[in-house]
């Protein structure tokens, strides 16, 4: 292990592009210390406090509370199994899937493609917003604190502005990490975030958040393993009133949310 | 997925039905030549008709007419336009489109509509009525000159809701792409396939809403349209919004079929600043 962390370190890595030798320094470090099946970087990257500004939005819901369609436990589960089931979750692990995929074979055009399709398929001005600032913000990020320069050809392919889950996706991919986990955490995230919306907007407690995401679990699971296996045909949804939501909220009077 | 038949049934019907299919469509070229927007090309086959109504204004106006009277599972139609430099042109339908119950296999629309440079196109067609159990794959691949305008409003129906029909098990695959000068700028992916009724009937997706609504705009300086359209929404009855970024502007209506027609006509008028085509107003 020692042998493949000197050699890593002694070829710059930034020019080449499958997925073996765009392995970083980092990643072997990594591989040395961590267990099977279980990678770190992905709590990390995916947790509340990687600096993505997560906080800042919440996809429709600011409006749905304010118009009382979400208002508790029952409420709020149903509004995010629908986003699961049929929304932007399930279309975001999909995009993160496929982007994931042509990573990892070193296909920037259609990475480039994947995102332009995952910027157009934004519905208002605000749920564009949100997927820029945090992808633009987790690619940024990754590249500066946690890479070695293996992420220069996903930032060229992702330029000047990236959707979150291709910017997950493609960075997943170049370091290395699996696809069903990434899903998985990517899913979780998605969630939690847009439970802790709903705690600052009154609509639940804290118990209750957690009892969503508990509720929610196996609808994420499913999801993952379903957009594992999909292709951009599958992509698709009917969350109407959702992003009604999400153009009615950037006229809402009093607001603590982006989106 | 839930269907209403098992796949192997599906399949069955689906070949017996293949020899009574019928694919038809329209295939038109305007031009913009002495000072007006005419006709150049038409191809008009399996029952499908362009009619152009008498108006005095400097646009053409277009009035697709399905002759067999609606779209039946394994039906086809495919609907190409070419809207010349400079041309300006306004395509609508005097009837809703009714999408029949299926047997099978989906009813399959195909839209592409081409824009050259400084051409206008309005697409203005009436409704797409969902029968109970129909399916439904549409499909609008658009491609617009960066200086060209388009302005589109689609609504479908779910049922046949002044029948107090409630749509059963069926299918609805809406995809959109619209390319702006090469770049890809609006998409939209519509999946729906199951119980209508009770898909429908979630919190997020419809909230019981059986009537959806969607405007789309591009052009130079769109984005200035949002004010009027806002203030064209305060009246709205649907449940709607509108927003603009990145030279589009998308305007989303959910409701009854009355209510999301009316707020879909208010926020067409402000954006094409025409009435409406006469044809809607029968």
């Amino acid at each position: 292990m020692t042998d493949r962390v000197q050699s890593s370190l002694s070829q710059p890595t930034a020019d080449s592009s499958s997925p073996d030798e765009t392995i970083s320094c980092t990643d072997a470090k990594l591989a040395a210390v961590t267990s099977k099946g279980f990678d770190p970087r992905l709590m990390a990257w995916l947790s509340p406090a990687f600096p993505v500004g997560a906080f800042a939005y919440s996809h429709g819901l600011e409006w749905a509370v304010e118009r009382g369609w979400v208002r508790d436990l029952a409420t709020l589960t149903e509004w995010l199994r629908d986003l699961v089931a049929h929304g932007a979750i399930r279309n975001d692990m999909i995009l993160l899937a496929e982007t994931w995929r042509a990573t990892a074979r070193g296909d920037w055009l259609r990475v480039a493609e994947i995102n332009a399709l995952a910027l157009a398929l934004q519905p208002s001005a605000e749920r564009h917003l949100e997927t820029v600032t945090q992808g633009n913000a987790f690619l940024e990020t990754v590249r500066a604190a946690w890479s070695d320069g293996s992420l220069k050809d996903v930032a060229h392919a992702l330029s000047p502005d990236v959707a979150y889950p291709v910017a997950v996706g493609a960075t997943t991919a170049a370091h290395g990490l699996p696809l069903a986990e990434t899903l998985n955490a990517f899913g979780l995230a998605a969630v939690s975030n847009l439970t802790s919306a709903a705690i600052r907007l009154s609509a639940v407690g804290q118990t209750d958040a957690q009892r969503t995401i508990a509720a929610l679990l196996p609808d994420l699971a499913a999801c993952a393993t379903s957009a594992e296996r999909s292709t951009l045909d599958d992509l698709g949804g009917a969350v109407y009133r959702s992003d009604i939501a999400s153009l009615a909220h950037e006229t809402q009077y009093t607001r603590l949310f982006r989106s | 997925m839930a269907h209403d038949l098992p796949a192997t049934d599906r399949r069955a019907t689906a070949r017996a039905l293949e020899p009574i299919r019928a694919t038809g469509g329209l295939k038109a070229r305007y031009v913009f030549a002495d000072g007006a927007t005419r006709i150049d090309t038409l191809t008009e086959y399996g029952g499908y008709r362009l009619r152009f109504p008498t108006t005095h204004a400097a646009h053409i106006e277009a009035s697709q007419i399905n002759t067999g009277g609606g779209v039946a599972g394994g039906d086809s139609l495919e609907i190409a336009l070419d809207v010349g430099a400079g041309a300006d042109a306004v395509q609508s339908s005097p009837t809703a489109e009714r999408i029949y119950r299926s047997m099978g296999p989906p009813a399959k629309i195909d839209v592409s509509l081409s824009l050259g440079p400084a051409a206008r196109l309005d697409w203005l067609p009436q409704e797409t009525i969902l029968y109970s159990s129909a399916r439904l794959h549409r499909r609008f691949e658009i491609d617009m000159a960066a200086d060209a305008r388009l302005l589109m409003a689609e609504m479908v129906v779910f049922g046949r809701v002044a029948h107090g029909e409630v749509p059963g098990v069926g299918e609805l695959r809406d995809d959109w792409r619209i390319r702006c000068g090469g770049a890809l700028v609006f998409a939209e992916s519509v999946r729906l396939e199951g119980p209508i009724a009770e898909l429908l009937a979630r919190s997020a997706v419809a909230a019981g809403a059986r009537s959806t609504g969607l405007v789309v705009a591009l052009a130079p300086e769109i984005e200035d349209r949002l004010a009027p359209v806002r203030a064209a929404l305060a009246a709205a009855r649907s449940q709607c919004g509108a927003s603009a970024w990145n030279g589009l502007l998308t305007a989303r209506f959910l409701g009854t079929p009355e209510d999301v027609r009316r707020d879909i006509i208010s926020v067409t008028e402000v954006l094409s600043g025409r009435a409406m085509p006469r044809v809607w107003m029968t």
